[in-house]
C-alpha cells in the first residue's frame, strides 16, 4: 500500500488530505490513478507538482514504488 | 538535530540595549549570551514584500545588529494590503529606502544597509557574502531558485518562505546540514501553470503566518536555540487553521548539492529556467501579439472582432476591456469552450499581463482559428495606454 499526503492547493483539488494505492505503482501510473479517482482539476497541479517519496524527490516517474511508502504532494508556489 | 550558534556574541550591550531587550534576556535560552548574537548578526533580507515587511520588522524589533534590504521595485497602492513595513505616503518610493525607514523607526540601534537594486548572477554573490544568513522573500521561481543557488554555493543558510492565496511553506534550507530548495523542488513548474499572488491572489495575513517562522527560524540559527527547520518543511493552511510539519531529505540527485552536481556554479539565465511562457505559447504568439492600442484601433475602425478575457472571474469583477467575454484559461486549455468561439470573428485574446493569454493562444491555434491573437501586456497595458481612469491590480 502506497499513502499519499495531498498539501496545499493538491488537497483543495483532491478534496480531501489523503489516498491509498495498490504498492509496484509508478509516480506516473500513481498520478493516472489519482485523476481518474478526484478529477482533472487534481490531474493538472500534479503536472506541476513536487512527489516527496518518503521525504526524498523523486526523479524517475516510472519506477515501481515499494510498499508501504508515503508519498507527499507538494504543488509549488513562489508568491512573496 | 540541534546545530551550534551561528553568529559568535557581540563584545557586549549597552545599558539601553540591555533594557530594551529585557523581555529576551530574562528567557533562559537567549539570555545576555543569545542577544548578544543577535547584535552581532548580520541578515539579509531579499525583497522588501510580504513576507520581507513582518521579517524586517521583527528582526529589526528582535535586536539584528545589521540588516541589509535588497528590493529594485517601488512601493505601489497594491502592496499595502499586505506589506506593512510600508505606508500611504510610501507611495512611489523605493521599497528598500521605505523599508530601511520603518526599520530606523522600530529600532536605532540596528544598522540598515539598503540594496536599491535587482539580484542578479552578477552581484548575488557579492551581495550574499557580506551577511550570515539571508532571509527569501522573493516573488518568483526565477529569483528562488537564484538565491537557492547562490547559497548554496557560498555555504550560506538560508529561511526561505513562500505564499499563496491561503497556503504557505517555510523551511530552512542549509546544504552543510540538509536539503536545498532544488532537493524538494528539483524543477522549476512548467510556465503558466503556476499563478503567482499578482495572478491568484493573497490573503494579506498570511505573510504574517509565515514571516515570523521565517524571523523565529532565523533567530534559532543565530542564537543556537532550539530544533532549527533543518530537514523539515511547515506547510501552513489558513482555512483548516493547521501547520503540517514534512521531513524532506537531502536528495543524493540533487543537481547542485547532490553526489554528483551538474551545476557548479549559478546559471546563465534564471529567467530562461524558469520560462517566462512555454515554448508552445511561445512560438504561437509570434506575429499573432497586438499592443493595446491596435486593439483600440480595431475596436473603433468597426473591425469584427471577438475579444475574449482568459483571466478568472473575480479579476474581471476588477476591470474588464469594454466588449471582453470571459473565458477562463482553464475552460480554453481544456477544449470545453472552444465551442463558443465564433468561427466567423477574428479572435482575440487577452488576461492581465499577456501570459496567460499567450498559451491560450497556442490552444486555440491549435484548435485551428489560425488568425487569432492576442494583446501584448493585457489589461494592465490597457488601462496605461488607453485609460488610465481605470483601476490596475
Ligand atoms: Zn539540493
Amino acid at each position: 500500500m502506497i499513502t499519499v499526503r495531498y498539501f496545499a492547493g493538491a488537497r483543495a483539488a483532491a478534496g480531501t488530505d489523503h489516498d491509498a494505492a495498490p504498492a509496484g505503482f509508478s509516480l506516473d501510473q500513481l498520478a493516472v490513478e489519482l485523476t481518474s479517482r478526484r478529477g482533472e482539476r487534481l490531474g493538472t497541479v500534479l503536472k506541476a507538482a513536487s512527489f516527496l517519496v518518503d521525504g526524498v524527490a523523486c526523479h524517475d516517474r516510472s519506477e515501481a514504488l515499494p510498499d508501504g511508502v508515503t508519498v507527499d504532494v507538494l504543488p509549488p508556489f513562489a508568491g512573496g | 538535530m540541534s546545530l551550534p550558534p551561528l553568529v559568535a556574541p557581540a563584545a557586549e550591550l549597552t545599558v539601553d540595549e540591555i533594557r530594551r531587550y529585557s523581555r529576551h534576556l530574562i528567557i533562559p535560552d537567549v539570555g545576555v549570551d543569545g542577544q548578544k548574537r543577535l547584535k552581532n548578526a548580520k541578515v539579509l533580507c531579499v525583497g522588501a514584500g510580504g513576507l520581507g515587511s513582518p521579517a524586517l520588522m521583527y528582526l529589526a524589533a528582535a535586536g539584528v545588529g545589521t540588516l541589509g534590504i535588497v528590493d529594485f521595485d517601488t512601493v505601489d497602492e497594491s502592496n499595502l494590503q499586505r506589506q506593512i513595513i510600508h505606508g500611504q505616503s510610501d507611495i512611489g518610493r523605493p521599497k528598500a529606502e521605505s523599508a530601511a525607514a520603518s526599520v530606523r523607526e522600530i529600532n536605532p540601534y540596528v544598522n540598515v544597509v539598503i540594496h536599491n537594486t535587482a539580484l542578479d548572477r552578477d552581484n548575488v554573490k557579492e551581495i550574499f557574502s557580506q551577511y550570515d544568513l539571508i532571509v527569501d522573500g522573493t516573488d518568483n521561481f526565477a529569483t528562488r531558485y537564484m538565491v537557492n543557488d547562490a547559497a548554496v554555493l557560498l555555504g550560506k543558510p538560508y529561511v526561505w518562505g513562500s505564499i499563496y492565496r491561503f497556503d504557505g511553506q517555510a523551511s530552512v534550507f542549509w546544504a552543510e546540514h540538509g536539503p536545498c530548495y532544488r532537493c524538494l523542488y528539483p524543477e522549476p513548474p512548467p510556465p503558466g501553470m503556476v499563478p503567482s499572488c499578482a495572478e491568484g491572489g493573497v490573503l494579506g495575513v498570511l505573510c504574517a503566518s509565515i514571516g515570523s517562522i521565517q524571523v523565529t527560524e532565523a533567530i534559532k540559527l543565530i542564537t543556537g536555540i532550539g530544533e532549527p527547520l533543518v530537514g523539515g518543511l511547515t506547510v501552513y493552511d489558513a482555512l483548516e487553521m493547521t501547520y503540517r510539519k514534512i521531513k524532506v531529505r537531502k536528495d543524493p540527485a540533487c543537481a547542485l548539492c547532490g553526489e554528483n552536481p551538474t551545476v557548479t556554479d549559478l546559471l546563465e539565465d534564471y529567467e530562461d529556467f524558469c520560462g517566462a511562457v512555454s515554448p508552445e505559447a511561445e512560438e504561437a504568439a509570434v506575429d499573432s501579439t497586438i499592443t493595446a492600442r491596435e486593439l483600440k484601433d480595431w475596436q473603433d475602425s468597426g473591425k469584427s472582432i471577438f475579444l475574449v478575457d482568459v483571466r478568472e472571474p473575480a479579476e474581471y469583477e476588477i476591470v474588464r476591456i469594454p466588449g471582453a467575454t470571459l473565458i477562463p484559461k482553464g475552460d480554453i486549455l481544456s477544449g470545453e469552450a472552444l465551442a463558443r468561439l465564433p468561427q466567423d470573428r477574428q479572435i482575440v485574446l487577452h488576461c492581465k499581463s499577456g501570459v496567460r493569454s499567450a498559451e491560450a493562444l497556442a490552444a486555440v491555434k491549435a484548435a485551428g482559428f489560425k488568425d487569432a491573437v492576442h494583446v501584448q501586456g493585457g489589461v494592465l497595458s490597457w488601462i496605461k495606454q488607453i485609460d488610465p481612469s481605470l483601476p490596475a491590480y
